[in-house]
């Protein structure tokens, strides 16, 4: 076994990050720019989630010759591809916050700039703001493509792979959003952070997950129809020996329970402080079915 | 002019010296190994294990038939350890052959992952990846001094010979032709073809899949572009709907709601 957990928690927490902002950043821009303070509180939440990713992914790695990646550009390596993509998002982020630190001083000392300094922080987050969205989706989409360009069958043989990994980094980011609001509302009132919108995004979850169920499907039918190699690998998964991993700590705990608490969510009358318990619980069971989803199949293809 | 070393299981008595004779001559360390019911020892290659024989036993027409094969790394044209390798540490020598640049390698073990045949593996101490490299290794380098490799200068009865490849090409083909006219209809040459031609090639007296050889190997990232749209649409769009319904049009309603309502 080459890729262990570092590898795992690596693809989880990157996908998650880039999940986290593609969610937050589309909640803002469908609702026009309304929710700016989420999508700043969505980013806030997803760089360290980055951050974590790059420091499992170091320790695999000769750490110290990691340089040797930023002097090389090759678009067909999946690896190249994500060195550069974090390079670009955390960059991106990190202007971000500083442009939005100018925009708040400005906002409140509206004398010390001669210029329209407020006006011009905004819009220029707003441009870094989108580069953010489109390489977001190219730093969770590429987790799954990373595995599938490589000889082994369980990851090789459907392009179905990508699809799932991408649709679980969006379940993910969306829970990690819910389960950050849900903190930040029980603890002040200060940022504007609604239980509508709360409830909204846990709705999107729930749509997400019956899509990653749907997509989940797919996989193992085409895996099984492949049969060989491939069938064996399914085998492991479905009755061998990562059975309980996938089972209870992916599809019950990223799918079967999230979807049955945000049912009970939505079609039982409770209090408040109730539904923000069912949602959270939903949330916090679906980042750890995540995990499991990319430990179960990282560990599966090498088997 | 493109070299390659020639494997024919007609002249192979299996006495393993080819294995020994790289470990020698690459200064690797024998490995602990336990019985495992085979020949076969070590069990599978690794870092420090770049050549083994494999021992295969068939039945063909009731009677067991017990098969050789050279075990290392295929040195493909179209190698795709080199493709996927992010910093560049794997390419191919001015031979063909396919080489680790050991000062160069970061240890991500990519190629580990997209060899199709399996035989590349990280040294976990080392923190890099490694495999034979047809004795064109830092140091270690024969073919630079005009010699063949190590395992082929060794082998007693000629079973292993290094040459042009397109010499060697015709001299394997000429044996799977007299194999076929003994009785061995299934006789083939691997590597003449797969994977844009590869610098091992092996005379084998039956079909790849009796030597456990995939029947059509594919470069790792033959796939990309459909995984890439697999991925990109499914990000992209797929999951923006549940967003396009909950915030973009409910927000629309609400806002046509309220302008009905100031009417």
């Amino acid at each position: 076994m080459y890729w262990g957990w570092q590898i795992w928690v690596y693809l989880a927490t990157a996908g998650m990050a880039g999940g986290a902002y593609f969610a937050g950043f589309l909640v803002n821009v469908f609702t026009g720019w309304k929710h700016r303070t989420f999508f700043r509180v969505a980013t806030v939440t997803a760089v360290p989630f980055g951050i974590v990713g790059v420091l499992a992914l170091l320790l695999d790695i000769n750490a110290l010759r990691v340089w040797h990646l930023f002097v090389s550009f090759k678009p067909e390596a999946m690896i190249s591809i994500a060195t550069w993509i974090l390079t670009i998002w955390l960059t991106v982020c990190f202007i971000m916050f500083l442009a939005w630190l100018l925009e708040w001083d400005a906002k409140n000392n509206p004398d010390k700039y001669s210029y329209n300094m407020e006006g011009g922080m905004s819009k220029i987050s707003k441009v870094l703001a989108w580069i953010g969205f489109i390489v977001s989706i190219i730093l969770f989409g590429y987790t799954g493509v990373l595995l599938a360009n490589t000889g082994l069958p369980l990851w090789s043989t459907t392009a179905l792979l990508p699809a799932l990994f991408s649709v679980s980094a969006v379940s993910t980011g969306i829970a990690l959003l819910v389960v950050v609001s849900l903190l930040i509302t029980s603890r002040t009132k200060k940022l504007s952070i609604s239980h509508s919108l709360v409830h909204r995004l846990a709705e999107a979850d729930a749509i997400v997950i019956v899509v990653e169920t749907l997509v989940l499907i797919a996989f193992a039918v085409w895996l099984a129809i492949a049969g060989g190699e491939a069938g064996t690998a399914l085998s492991a998964l479905l009755t061998g020996e990562l059975a309980v991993m996938f089972w209870v700590g992916f599809v019950l705990l990223a799918l079967l329970l999230p979807i049955a608490l945000d049912l009970l969510h939505k079609y039982k009358e409770m209090e408040d402080k109730t539904a923000a318990w069912i949602i959270g619980l939903s949330a916090a069971s679906v980042i750890i079915g995540g995990f499991f989803l990319r430990a179960v199949i990282t560990i599966g293809g090498q088997l | 002019m493109s070299k390659a070393i020639l494997f024919d299981l007609t002249k192979c008595t299996a006495c393993r010296a080819c294995q020994v004779a790289c470990k020698q001559w690459n200064e690797h360390k024998a490995e602990e190994t336990s019985n495992w019911g085979s020949y076969e020892n070590p069990k599978e290659l690794s870092a420090e294990t770049w050549l083994r024989m494999r021992f295969i036993e068939v039945e063909r027409e009731n009677k067991l038939d017990w098969l050789f094969l050279r075990n290392s790394c295929m040195h493909c044209e179209q190698a795709s350890c080199a493709v996927v390798c992010p910093v560049g540490a794997i390419f191919k020598t001015e031979e063909g052959f396919v080489h680790v640049d050991q000062d160069w390698c970061i240890g991500c073990a990519n190629c580990v992952m997209a060899c199709p045949f399996g035989v590349i593996h990280k040294d976990h101490h080392k923190m890099r990846a490694n495999k034979c490299s047809a004795c064109t290794s830092v140091g270690y380098n024969r073919l630079a001094d005009g010699k063949e490799p190590a395992c082929v200068t060794t082998c007693p009865t000629g079973a292993l010979e290094y040459g042009d490849r397109d010499e060697l090409v015709a001299k394997g083909l000429a044996v799977v032709d007299r194999l076929k006219a003994n009785g061995y209809p299934n006789a083939y040459l691997y590597g003449e073809k797969e994977l844009g031609g590869l610098h091992l090639l092996e005379v084998l007296d039956d079909a790849p899949s009796v030597y456990g050889l995939p029947e059509n190997p594919q470069v790792a990232t033959k796939d990309m572009v459909s995984n890439w749209l697999s991925s990109l649409v499914t990000a992209g769009v797929v999951t923006a709907i549940p967003f396009w319904l909950l915030f973009k049009r409910k927000e629309k309603a609400k806002a046509e709601s309220s302008n009905r309502g100031g009417a």
